[in-house]
């Protein structure tokens, strides 16, 4: 086992300069709903609206949501349902 | 929800002593006045300088072609003196190469700034910057339902190919030129954010 400054070693040194090859389309999930022009006015909306595009099964249970007749408390109530149900502890 | 900006610790070069910074949105205009206009006065050599794989990375351009894709996501560590000193671009809608049918980030770019490469720069001026920006991404891929996987393309270096393993990437593919894709399976994401105190 390492020890725990080792590991803090570890941690520092590691400087990465990777990527930048683009994604390629083959690796892009075809059962995501398309994000690539959707607006959003606020972090929570952006969080909530990239949910549902990422899952189905919220997209089946919250589909008739309209985020913009939302108050922050109650999208946040929104938030806190589609985190129990995909089991996301925040 | 993956709230933004939030602290994150550095630690200095020079002392060994932490630094408090926060991981913030990288807009075009935080890329364009601290990245691409900022990064590379350095006083490391001409050479040594356009060897570097992200020498020519124009980070506005790179923002501007995804402003509004909601799918695609841009970080940053700032430091109080709002100095940029890594940043990285991701994309969280892409498909599990470990897990099948699962979703995962793409970590399609991570940079630490040049000053903070001790190959460029002894003693750098930060460490500690990339673990923060890719601690970052896992905690965001968890939050959004991902179970924490992410996966990216490596450089051949064995010391990042070291990091990547010990923090329980595996190898999912290797090119002709010896450049490693690594994800990490939602199991060894929800050990490493348990080890850092999240909840999961």
């Amino acid at each position: 086992m390492k020890s725990k400054s080792n590991t803090q070693q570890i941690n520092d040194d590691f400087a990465p300069v990777s990527g930048g090859r683009g994604q390629a389309d083959s690796y892009r999930r075809d059962d995501v709903d398309d994000l690539a022009s959707v607006k959003a006015d606020s972090q929570l909306d952006r969080h909530i609206v990239r949910l549902l595009a990422l899952h189905k099964k919220l997209r089946v249970r919250f589909k008739n949501q309209d985020l913009s007749q939302f108050s922050d408390d109650a999208k946040r109530v929104l938030l806190a349902d589609m985190n129990d149900l995909l089991g996301i502890k925040s | 929800m993956f709230e933004l900006p939030f602290s994150v610790s550095l630690t200095r070069g020079d002392t060994g002593r932490p630094e408090a910074a926060k991981i913030v949105e990288l807009d075009r205009t935080l890329a364009k006045t601290q990245i691409d206009g900022r990064w590379w006065k350095i006083e490391s050599g001409r050479t040594a300088r356009s060897e570097e794989q992200d020498h020519h990375w124009q980070w506005v351009k790179v923002l501007g072609e995804q402003r509004t894709n909601l799918a695609y996501q841009a970080i940053a560590v700032q430091t109080p003196d709002q100095e940029v000193q890594g940043a990285a671009t991701y994309f969280v809608d892409s498909k599990s190469r470990l897990e099948e049918g699962e979703g995962t980030i793409n970590l399609d770019r991570i940079a630490t700034a040049p000053r903070n490469r001790p190959w460029l720069c002894e003693p750098p001026r930060f460490k500690g910057v990339g673990y923060c920006l890719l601690l970052a991404v896992v905690r965001h891929s968890y939050l959004l339902g991902l179970g924490g996987r992410v996966w990216l393309t490596s450089v051949p270096d064995q010391k990042t190919h070291d990091f990547y393993l010990a923090r329980g990437f595996e190898v999912i593919f290797e090119d002709e030129d010896g450049i490693l894709d690594f994800e990490i399976s939602a199991s060894g994401a929800c050990a490493w954010l348990a080890e850092e105190g999240y909840p999961i």
